[in-house]
């Protein structure tokens, strides 16, 4: 599993603290296996990271495509 | 037979403060068989009985009418509402040990979100009822999909679920439990 380091949120909720580390929406799960004051560290499974390659393969398959039609019109031309 | 986990397996890393280390130990490979969990721990296997389970027959302290989490049973799931709200809500389960101690934590459920927008969903563990940290975190699709969390905070008394929806109104994010097992270790 790979491990990153990222800040932490304390979010006060009826009563309550919520301490919320921020990620990265891209990133679909992850464990939280150590806090440090304002920021932690989280581990993701293999299994999202597997997830978030696929996604960027995806948009990077997009974009290309993008370019492509973008591109060939003035190479026909 | 089921067999309890002993100590030493997972006491790899002894860390003596929560608000330092909300978790020691976590692992992806947890399952079931014949209604028993199983997990495979560094090659071994384990296998533990849900009625078992320090927690089994708690209160829900998220829905009390709601059961299901805590029956032992790992076939029948609940059938809470959704959430809709655009920030972290408590949703479908919670428990509380009474007393702060380690668990180890095994959570089935089902997620899911209206399509149209992404659910999350998440396990927040407590060790006094006012600060809940946050231990797990998902994302859930429109498709839906079973989720089976293993998890060891190095201490705590009391644990939840939370969601949220990124649209809200109409759209809802969806936790359904089958059962939340703590087990003293």
């Amino acid at each position: 599993m790979a491990r990153m380091k990222v800040p932490v949120q304390r979010i006060p909720r009826d009563g309550e603290v919520l301490v919320v580390p921020q990620v990265d929406p891209s990133i679909p799960e992850f464990y939280v296996v150590d806090i440090h004051d304002d920021e932690a560290e989280i581990e993701v499974p293999e299994s999202a990271q597997i997830e978030m390659l696929r996604n960027e393969l995806e948009n990077l398959k997009r974009r290309v495509s993008e370019l492509e039609k973008a591109v060939m019109p003035r190479a026909t031309a | 037979m089921p067999v309890r986990l002993m100590p030493f397996v997972i006491d790899r890393e002894q860390i003596p403060l929560w608000a330092m280390k909300p978790a020691d130990f976590t692992v992806g490979s947890v399952n079931e068989s014949g209604g028993l969990w199983r997990y495979v721990v560094e090659n071994s296997v384990y296998v533990l009985d849900p009625t078992k389970a320090d927690s089994y027959g708690k209160p829900n302290i998220v829905v009390p009418s709601n059961n299901n989490p805590l029956d032992g049973d790992l076939s029948v799931r609940s059938s809470t509402p959704g959430k809709n709200s655009t920030v972290w809500d408590d949703i479908d389960v919670g428990v509380d040990m009474s007393t702060p101690n380690r668990y180890l934590i095994l959570w089935k459920f089902y997620g899911s979100a209206s399509s149209g927008s992404a659910g999350y969903v998440g396990l927040f563990a407590s060790e006094d009822m006012v600060t809940w940290t946050l231990l797990w975190y998902t994302n859930v699709s429109s498709s839906g999909a079973t989720y089976r969390v293993l998890i060891k905070p190095v201490r705590c008394r009391a644990v939840k679920a939370m969601a949220y929806n990124s649209v809200g109104g109409s759209y809802y994010t969806r936790c359904n439990t089958y059962e939340l097992s703590l087990y003293k270790v």
